[in-house]
């Protein structure tokens, strides 16, 4: 209830109340309470994206609100959730938020060798009433009939034996054990064998995926994902760092801002399933080293400096009531192991799914995150390196970049020289998310608009007889440089890509490429010899096996070789949380994956720089 | 008088094998090495940064460039150095401590030398210590520190520290550079000043030996 110096706020079209102190932002706010507003600059006051209506009690608009909406908005209420704060009860509507079938995750068929076994599980456990002169414990009772069914248990939460003697008695004897491995952790009244969940999520440095899986079934609930909030401290792992190294208390607010994001997916995850917080009792957690760290709130400060030392490996199981982690009380969270220091468990994730390590032949698996994670690996070696990439693949630092949410350019193409391009759900364009960057980058690549060296020609300098429609695309951008209009989106802008996203993403598969070579000349090999290259990544969309060599993301390998496999380590996680048979599987890998650190080698700024050109001999060249 | 337009081609296209020829034949035909500097690399150079700032040059191509500079500027020097004709200035540039990453650093020192400037390049992870003493031997006017990660710029002030401790700093200016770097950041640590790009780094070092002089 309101205590003093509260403010009541209302969302709507949520219909969510809650009671906050003075001074928080609408936008905080809004996040206790699950509701999720979209916007670009994770709260920083720049993007003008999280645009809300506050219809009574707002304070007077900043600055930074006068700078960046019009006289007309401002007028109707409109405010930035960010900037604005709570000074007054309140109502809020709120229209940006994201709903979650407007966001694009692909989970390929990887699942199809996983069983459904989850070391979370409910077991049904019926006793008779002790007569006076038996054995008549209530709670070793339980336990003994646990056995019986061939469950054995080894360790149990203390809170379920003071809750046993009534549970027992209030339903006839006939409980419900919950186990995990062979600790009980709970128990709850009658027959609840047919419901149970888990969650899984896959903490980005930029993005943030997360799953419902139905225990019983199999099925898959419901998706979600959202960008990282601590994208406002930091793009990289290297500068949330640093802000944790500068800042006192800085780890607790990365915390904080991970883990209520968290729970607002959780939330709108179970709304949207129609189940209750209460039934999901396990949650997965895969992320690269320094988000897991962060999640779990491990100082990860020594990952900053040589020898980057990590505080802890994992695999970790721990209450997830002690994370702060809303799902049932007594749940557990089981943090999936890390691999090395900036290799983290998104990989660990990607590799339980995968066999690279039982085949003959090296196969080759690269996480094009923002940290960008590649490992190598046969029967008899098993080999990883991470390259800093940068946020271009998941569309941030990007002038029109988006995540893969509705109306997102996912696909483009050229064809006849006219450019088609498809948005997520058909929407109306509003950006580019990853696959449709790479998409209209390679297919101007591939019509020599775009020289290999990343340049966009200058059309002025062509000659006549190669001036075709598609450079009426090209046009002056700022500073002098030019840009390539994709579409208009209404009489006074364009979505465009620019020569500097350009850059951004030659920066960013330069770095990728470099650390795939470096692999490979590291177990002896030359590109030829691999059997299979997996692309993972949240790009949205596939990436066509032909841009992956046009990229140069590694070179001169048939393209039937690649093979794209989405957003893996979400679920490589999944089939984590089904399976206790994957679980083992992903810590045996982390015991056996040799690591090297690339970043520090000679050799890979050198790589670096000759893989920032595109290996593609255009069609055109300027003469 | 020469037409220096192929040379500073050479330059601008970064082949090698042409800048060598194209400068011998300048030095055949009797052009004085100072003239040749000033009208066909340095000319040729300065197209360099100004494409490389409206984005139509990017890493690789000015490391070609770069290339064939150096090969010109190779022959010119011993020539240079006889008849007595001074660099606009010395810049000691060099990676700080604890950073391996020298893209950044040689952009900067390739359009400085290219404006004329003599470069000592003390590479990467470099230590306080060691920027003083180089500094010393090769009495550098300017010293040029980067870093790129927000984790090791903190060693940027251990070396601006060290020549205080030294007694050495007002010998010297400090300009400073790399993606986490800032103007605050250049202010609080007591460096002359910050420069985001190449070639703002060029103009910077030509406004602080201005300023000594």
């Amino acid at each position: 209830m309101k205590k003093e110096n509260q403010h009541k706020i209302i969302f709507l079209p949520a219909n969510r109340t809650g009671y906050f102190e003075h001074g928080i932002t609408v936008r905080d706010a809004a996040l206790e309470l699950g509701i999720i507003i979209e916007s670009d600059c994770a709260g920083i006051g720049s993007c003008a994206k999280c645009k809300v209506e506050i219809k009574q009690g707002a304070d007077s608009p900043t600055i930074v609100e006068q700078q960046l909406l019009t006289p007309d908005e401002l007028k109707k209420g409109v405010r930035l959730a960010c900037q604005s704060s709570v000074s007054a009860d309140c109502m809020c509507l709120v229209r940006t938020t994201l709903k979650p079938e407007e966001v694009r995750i692909m989970t390929e068929g990887l699942l199809t060798d996983i069983d459904l076994n989850p070391d979370i599980q409910k077991v049904l456990v019926q006793i008779t009433p002790a007569q006076l002169g038996e054995k008549y414990f209530d709670f070793e009772r339980i336990i003994e009939s646990l056995q019986h069914q061939g469950y054995g248990i080894s360790d149990y939460d203390f809170q379920v034996t003071r809750d046993v003697a009534r549970t027992l008695r209030t339903n006839d004897y006939r409980i419900t054990a919950v186990i995990e491995r062979e600790r009980l952790i709970a128990v709850e009244p009658g027959d609840t064998t047919q419901v149970l969940y888990g969650v899984v999520v896959d903490i980005g440095t930029t993005t943030v995926a997360i799953k419902l899986v139905n225990l019983v079934t199999g099925d898959v609930a419901a998706v979600n994902s959202a960008a990282n909030p601590q994208a406002a401290h930091g793009a990289d792992v290297v500068s949330r760092l640093n802000y944790i190294i500068q800042h006192p208390g800085g780890l607790k607010r990365l915390n904080q801002l991970i883990i209520k994001l968290i729970n607002a997916l959780i939330r709108n995850l179970a709304d949207e399933a129609g189940i209750k917080l209460d039934m999901i009792y396990k949650i997965v957690l895969a992320g690269n080293t320094v988000m897991q760290h962060i999640a779990l709130n491990i100082d990860p400060r020594h990952l900053a400096h040589k020898p980057y030392a990590p505080a802890f490996q994992g695999p970790a199981t721990l209450a997830a009531v002690s994370l702060g982690i809303k799902i049932n009380p007594h749940g557990i969270c089981y943090a999936i192991p890390n691999l090395a220091c900036f290799v983290g468990s998104d990989i660990t994730s990607v590799l339980t799914i995968l066999a690279l390590d039982k085949q003959d032949e090296f196969q080759l698996a690269i996480d094009m995150g923002t940290n960008g994670e590649m490992v190598i690996g046969s029967k008899d070696r098993l080999l990883c390196c991470s390259s800093p990439a940068g946020p271009a693949w998941e569309g941030a630092c990007i002038t029109w970049g988006v995540r893969a949410v509705y109306g997102a350019i996912e696909r483009a193409e050229i064809e006849n020289d006219e450019l088609h391009f498809r948005t997520i759900g058909d929407g109306d364009p509003v950006g580019i998310c990853g696959s449709g960057l790479i998409d209209i980058v390679c297919e101007f690549l591939r019509a020599g608009v775009i020289d290999k060296s990343g340049r966009i020609l200058n059309p002025v300098q062509l000659p006549t007889d190669k001036i075709s429609r598609l450079t009426d695309f090209v046009a002056g951008g700022k500073n002098g440089s030019r840009e390539l209009k994709i579409t208009e989106i209404d009489n006074s802008n364009s979505i465009t890509v620019s020569q500097d996203d350009i850059r951004e993403i030659q920066l960013a598969k330069g770095a990728i490429a470099a650390g795939v070579s470096i692999l490979i000349a590291e177990v002896n090999i030359s590109p030829d010899d691999i059997a299979a290259v997996y692309i993972a990544g949240a790009f949205g969309n596939h990436i066509r096996a032909q841009d992956v060599l046009d990229l140069g993301l590694i070179a001169k390998i048939s393209p039937e070789k690649i093979k794209f496999i989405g957003n893996a380590a979400l679920t490589g996680a999944e089939a984590i949380l089904r399976s206790g048979k994957a679980r083992e599987r992903a810590e045996q890998i982390a015991k056996k994956i040799e690591y090297i650190e690339i970043a520090d080698e000679p050799a890979f700024q050198d790589s670096f720089v000759e893989s920032l050109h595109f290996p593609i001999e255009s069609k055109r060249s300027e003469s | 008088m020469t037409n220096y337009n192929e040379l500073q081609e050479c330059i601008i296209k970064g082949n090698r094998i042409k800048a060598r020829e194209l400068t011998q034949e300048c030095l055949d035909n009797g052009n004085p090495a100072k003239e040749i500097l000033d009208e066909g690399l340095i000319p040729g150079m300065a197209v360099v940064g100004k494409k490389f700032q409206d984005g139509e040059y990017f890493i690789p191509e000015m490391l070609v460039s770069a290339r064939a500079l150096n090969i010109g500027l190779g022959i010119l020097k011993p020539l240079l150095e006889a008849s007595d004709v001074k660099p606009v200035a010395k810049v000691l540039v060099g990676t700080v401590k604890g950073d391996i990453h020298d893209i950044g650093k040689n952009l900067v020192a390739i359009m400085l030398r290219g404006s004329g400037f003599e470069i000592i390049d003390a590479g990467v992870d470099v230590s306080p210590e060691k920027f003083v003493q180089m500094a010393k031997e090769s009495g550098a006017d300017i010293l040029g520190l980067s870093a790129l990660l927000t984790t090791t710029m903190t060693a940027m002030k251990d070396t601006v520290d060290a020549f205080q401790a030294d007694g050495s700093r007002d010998k010297i200016k400090i300009m400073i550079g790399g993606a986490p770097v800032t103007t605050d950041y250049a202010e609080k640590i007591g460096a002359d000043g910050y420069a985001p790009n190449a070639a703002i780094a060029v103009e910077m070092a030509k406004t602080l030996v201005g300023g000594s002089r």
